[in-house]
């Protein structure tokens, strides 16, 4: 089953969704982190999410962008957990910075890249834990192409709340759940 | 009255379809103000207020005689307060009045819904 875990910045999701994937799956926990470690910020974020989940029994994995190629080796996954959506989805439309991932424009093929992606994974895993982030409410005109992406991850949202058996918007540490279908 | 709400991008017109009957007539701004007088849908009531605004008209007044003038009507509107405050007086005025008029509306909907990830949360 996807669970989807939705929040602002700070809002604690990550935790929230790290310990909600801890209790529904068993087994093996694929931790999935699409932030690129671009600077010391980033590394220090990453640093500090390593250290939340410390202990909790997860394997990392890093992969930025093209999630549909992904091949789980070795044991079959009992619960994924992929943080975060907005950076997969920043890497998918503006590129890592690599040689070989130019910015992608199509937005159709934006979207279907990463819904692909995120059918691959759950079909590795038993329970596939998804974190994305609420930034649809500021009332702020920016530029074109942030406008762009704040309008394509809506409709990634909204795509994966259709997929997802349970969603839950996290505030303060603790979940609205907005949809359970009731399987777990 | 319904009222949805939500961020932008969340799939509220998207609902508000599910919640109309048949032959539904959605409108807009761009359709013409007095439109939604007689629409079933109004999307975008954000938007409304921003136009208004900029007309030097009172959004209160409109929202008022849409209520009652369509009392069956669904509104849909933007959350837009969640960020910091704006600078330029016109975009702070805006902000502040979609979030007053979306209050006002709340109170006299029959039922208010705010959309996320595309799924509706029933908060009256």
């Amino acid at each position: 089953m996807i669970f989807l875990v939705t929040g602002g910045s700070g809002s604690g999701k990550s935790a929230w969704a790290e310990n909600l994937a801890v209790t529904v799956g068993s087994g093996r926990r694929i931790y999935l982190a699409a932030m690129k470690p671009w600077d010391e910020e980033c590394e220090k974020r990453i640093a500090r999410h390593r250290r939340m989940r410390a202990g909790k029994g997860f394997e990392t994995i890093e992969r930025y962008k093209n999630l549909k190629d992904l091949i789980l080796q070795g044991e079959r996954c009992g619960v994924l957990l992929l943080e975060c959506m907005s950076n997969l989805l920043a890497n998918e439309m503006f590129g890592t910075g690599e040689e070989d991932t130019a910015e992608t424009a199509d937005e159709e093929e934006i979207i279907r890249e990463i819904e692909e992606g995120v059918e691959n994974l759950a079909s590795q895993t038993d329970h596939l834990v998804i974190v994305t982030n609420e930034i649809f409410s500021d009332g702020i005109k920016y530029q074109e192409d942030t406008l762009r992406y704040i309008r394509l991850l809506g409709l990634v949202n909204q795509k994966l709340g259709q997929a997802a058996g349970y969603v839950a918007e996290v505030n303060c540490k603790i979940p609205l759940i907005v949809k359970n279908t009731g399987l777990w | 009255m319904i009222l949805i709400t939500g961020g932008s991008w969340q799939g509220k017109k998207k609902f508000a379809f599910t919640l109309a009957e048949e032959n539904r007539k959605a409108v807009r701004w761009e359709d013409g103000p007095d439109e939604a007088f007689s629409a079933h849908i109004v999307c975008g009531f954000h938007f409304y207020i921003s136009q208004l605004l900029r007309e030097g008209k009172d959004p209160l007044v409109f929202a008022r005689e849409l209520i009652e003038k369509n009392p069956n009507v669904i509104i849909t509107t933007d959350e837009v307060g969640c960020g910091v405050v704006p600078t330029g007086t016109e975009e702070r005025v805006w902000r502040e009045t979609v979030g007053r008029i979306s209050c006002f509306m709340a109170e006299r909907a029959n039922e208010v819904y705010r959309v996320v990830c595309g799924i509706p949360v029933k908060l009256k």
